[in-house]
């Protein structure tokens, strides 16, 4: 923690990402989509429910990923027989 | 953009918009009269520089050692340049941090790194925003010069 003292921000790269580096997963999705829907919706009247959808449709699709990745690493590769 | 291929709705490019959303993200469709969605274009790169930057430091854009990377975080124009010239002079001259010897192999030459240079996770978060930024704003260039006058009228009707 002490070296979160010395840290200066948007020069050096934050310290102490540890485990949390998931959640990272959430603005990097808010921001895609908040390019991406400024392009793609017509009515620009629906801009912040359909940049909502969006971090949420990326969220899922990446949650949905992660489980059948380890669906497949952790129950189906194990199942294969070894010669 | 040609009056007649803007009625019928016929798609051209427009290289004056083009170059001006590289240069600005969101200045393309500023140009073309669509002011709020130029706002909103430049709102989202910003959002996605700003996170890359604070998450990976300055060292999240590295022209030499990243120079693939680096192809596409300058999709989002000169400010890849200028953050990789602050990377410079900043972090690789020293200014901040220190220089150390950098692992190497017998026989090789051994350079110096900076110790505060981004390594790991926050390094690669840190690219991966600022890249996704030039990427996502190489869609907006295209769109910028490629909207016809007809999808911008419709915008505007709200269909």
């Amino acid at each position: 923690m002490t070296n979160m003292l010395a840290w200066i921000p948007f020069i050096e790269p934050v310290p102490n990402i540890g485990s949390w580096w998931p959640l990272l997963l959430l603005p990097l999705s808010i921001g895609l989509s908040l390019v991406y829907r400024a392009i793609r919706t017509k009515d620009l009247a629906n801009y912040a429910r359909d940049v909502t959808i969006m971090t949420m449709q990326i969220i899922l699709a990446m949650a949905g990923l992660g489980i059948v990745f380890a669906i497949v690493v952790q129950w189906l590769v194990p199942l294969l027989p070894v010669t | 953009m040609t009056t007649e291929a803007a009625n019928t709705g016929q798609q051209t490019f427009n290289p004056l918009a083009a170059i001006c959303a590289w240069l600005i993200p969101g200045l393309g469709h500023w140009i073309s009269g669509e002011k709020a969605r130029g706002g909103l274009i430049l709102l989202g790169i910003a959002f996605l520089w700003i996170c890359g930057i604070f998450i990976g430091g300055l060292d999240a854009v590295d022209r030499s050692s990243d120079w693939l990377w680096f192809v596409a975080q300058a999709g989002s124009g000169p400010i890849a340049f200028a953050v990789n010239g602050l990377n410079e002079r900043v972090i690789k001259s020293g200014n901040v941090g220190e220089l150390i010897d950098a692992p190497a192999m017998r026989g090789q030459k051994i350079d110096k790194i900076s110790t505060s240079m981004g390594i790991a996770r926050a390094n690669e978060y840190g690219i991966l925003f600022t890249a996704l930024a030039g990427l996502m704003n190489m869609i907006a260039i295209l769109d910028a010069a490629t909207r016809t006058k007809g999808e911008r009228r419709r915008e505007g009707e709200g269909t």
